[in-house]
């Protein structure tokens, strides 16, 4: 069972499947309104449709993998670090509305620099600052975008 | 008439605050252009806010120059870290790179900007002459012909990007998808805003496309983590000399032909362009052999080409709105911020623009050829900066770009939301410039196929009886069935093979 949940394209394709029935019936909940010719839920329904073909298409190519004993080849990637950048975005959109642009954009690149190893605080802290002021006199002041 | 228009252009774009943007444009291009990771989209979808405080005329022609710059500087760190800084260097790296290691990588950069130069200019002249034409003819289209060309442009950037066909289209109608949120243009009903205000206006274009092409590139390098290299090659000597240009010249002008053309369709752009042009090139050589070894025959293929894409693109985007490629999709961010609807009317309402357009192009080369043969050395020096500074500098840029178009936070998190989207999308091998596509022509595909609807009475028929729909509908089978023909064909070759052999 285990080499069914490993393949992307059964897994990729089935989830894409799953979406657009459920696109598609969402779409039919639009209310029509009163116009001649098509309705609002039209075109949603008409792409739901056509995804709902194409990922057919790749859940059966899934499959014939499986089958062959073949696997889609995919670089590995470091998930982790990327689920902390995230994490750590959300925090900087809740952040920055209550502790300014100027505070939060330096707390935020010196910790995104520390995940990405670039060098000792004593390195990391100027430049985290020296960034932040710059882009926000840059923008800012520069082009009068008014940064909180 | 042509003359007096380009005179006035000229006019504009000398003015001493505009040529500073270009020239600005065009060193931030080569920059984003030359760093691996950081790619001429993403240098266009970044600087796509800022074109918001200024004249329409000078924030676009910017974009002009960031997007010549950056499918240059691709070459530069292709010749010498044999990555290709944006995707459209691919094929420069084949013979840029053995050619840098010999220790002429001086001279590969030369060669790389010359033909570049001369590529960009060749497709600027095809823009200039062959856009009026095609706007005039684009009057007569009507939604029959608008949707057909969407859809075909939909299948040309599937077919190019990624390894498979569908998963190119699945990326395309995703995109679309997110154009319906919001609501209907037509009626005013809300669609799949599941009761969100802030969802009633849609997604914003101009975060979506920062999302998928600053957000989630940053996402990705720190998930691979490939961006250690070092650069080791002196940089001298770049300009060749006269006679080492006039061997290349059928190379490069072929090459700049083919880019053109290439940009020109709707969806395709610059790597398949040097790939094709490279190709060409080692065919119809004496010494095919060499090719990859480091001659300066498959730089000038290559580079020619790519270039030679950025003219070319703009045709469609210009005449019609439906971009040439995944930058002149996000450069119609611009045209949106600025209220301008590109299409046959922009050259009858808008046609100072146009011309400001034509005149930065061809500029824009004029100072990619000053400042790549003069900055090389300096640009080479930047390609050693560190990728863990530069990235989250470049995250932070992505943020405030966001920002700036409404000055609501949801903005950012429309951007974050596509960045992760992107990525994720990438764990399935879903290309995302399809995607882009998609969300550029959806509002367009989705008007013209209810209007052509509407002619025809509910009947599909009609996308089959017009003659110019037709023909793109054919091409668009065509190409989605290309690689089922093409397998069965070398199936069939390797059978008959195996039997003449037995």
């Amino acid at each position: 069972m285990n080499k069914w949940f490993k393949n992307r394209d059964f897994i990729g394709g089935s989830i894409l499947l799953i979406f657009s029935v459920w696109f598609y019936f969402t779409a039919q909940t639009i209310p029509k309104g009163n116009v001649s010719g098509m309705p609002p839920s039209f075109f949603p329904s008409f792409l739901a449709i056509i995804l709902g073909i194409l990922s057919f298409i790749v859940v059966i190519k899934g499959i014939k993998q499986i089958l062959a004993g073949s696997q889609l080849k995919i670089e590995r990637k470091n998930h982790k670090n990327v689920f902390l950048l995230f994490l750590l975005l959300i925090a900087y959109l809740f952040a920055f509305q209550y502790l300014g642009f100027i505070v939060t954009t330096i707390i935020y690149l010196i910790l995104v620099m520390l995940l990405l190893k670039a060098g000792k605080l004593v390195k990391i802290v100027p430049i985290s600052i020296i960034i932040t002021l710059a882009v926000y006199y840059i923008f800012g002041v520069g082009f009068k975008i008014p940064l909180p | 008439m042509l003359v007096e228009q380009i005179l006035s252009a000229v006019g504009v774009i000398f003015e001493p605050y505009s040529l500073l943007l270009l020239a600005a444009g065009v060193a931030l291009g080569i920059l984003f252009g030359a760093i691996p990771g950081l790619t001429a989209t993403m240098g266009v979808a970044l600087l796509i806010p800022l074109t918001f405080v200024l004249e329409p005329a000078a924030g676009i022609v910017m974009l002009v120059g960031i997007y010549c710059g950056g499918i240059y500087g691709g070459s530069i760190s292709a010749v010498l870290v044999s990555i290709p800084g944006t995707p459209s260097g691919m094929m420069t790296t084949l013979d840029g790179y053995p050619m840098g290691q010999r220790g002429e990588a001086g001279k590969a950069i030369g060669y790389a900007t010359i033909s570049s130069f001369i590529g960009g200019i060749i497709s600027a002249i095809i823009l200039i002459f062959a856009a009026p034409y095609l706007a005039k003819i684009a009057l007569q289209f009507g939604p029959v012909e608008y949707f057909a060309i969407a859809v075909f442009g939909l299948s040309i950037i599937s077919s190019v990007s990624g390894d498979s066909f569908v998963k190119g289209m699945i990326s395309g109608v995703i995109g679309m998808m997110v154009t319906v949120v919001g609501m209907d243009y037509v009626t005013s009903t809300p669609r799949f805003t599941f009761g969100t205000v802030a969802l009633l206006a849609g997604f914003t274009f101009i975060p979506t496309m920062i999302g998928l092409f600053g957000m989630r590139e940053f996402l990705l390098q720190v998930g691979t983590e490939n961006y250690k290299y070092q650069v080791e090659q002196k940089v001298d000597k770049v300009i060749p000399s006269l006679s080492e240009i006039k061997k290349l010249m059928s190379i490069t002008i072929r090459g700049g032909l083919l880019g053109t053309f290439v940009g020109a369709l709707p969806g395709a752009g610059g790597p398949i362009a040097s790939f094709i042009s490279y190709d060409s090139a080692r065919k119809s050589s004496k010494h095919p052999e060499k090719f990859g070894t480091g001659i300066p025959d498959g730089i000038a293929a290559s580079e020619s080409a790519n270039n030679g894409v950025t003219g070319g693109a703009l045709i469609p985007m210009l005449t019609l709105g439906v971009p040439g490629d995944g930058v002149t999709a996000v450069m119609l961010g611009a045209f949106m911020v600025h209220n301008l609807r590109p299409g046959p009317m922009l050259f009858q309402n808008n046609a100072d623009l146009v011309f400001s357009i034509y005149v930065g192009l061809v500029l824009a080369n004029v100072l990619m050829l000053i400042f790549g043969l003069m900055g090389a050395k300096l640009f080479a020096r930047i390609l050693n900066l560190p990728m863990e500074i530069l990235l989250p500098f470049i995250s932070v840029l992505t943020i405030v770009g966001s920002y700036a178009i409404r000055n609501n936070p949801v903005d950012i998190a429309i951007m974050i939301g596509f960045g992760l989207l992107g990525y994720l999308m990438s764990e399935l091998k879903l290309p995302a410039i399809p995607m882009v596509l998609g969300i550029v022509l959806g509002p367009m595909a989705e008007a013209n196929l209810r209007g052509a609807l509407l002619i025809s009475k509910g009947s599909w028929l009609i996308f089959l009886t017009e003659p110019i729909s037709l023909i793109l509908l054919i091409l668009t089978v065509v190409l989605g069935a290309w690689p089922f023909l093409s397998g069965a064909l070398r199936k069939k070759q390797e059978l008959e093979g195996n039997t003449t052999s037995e």
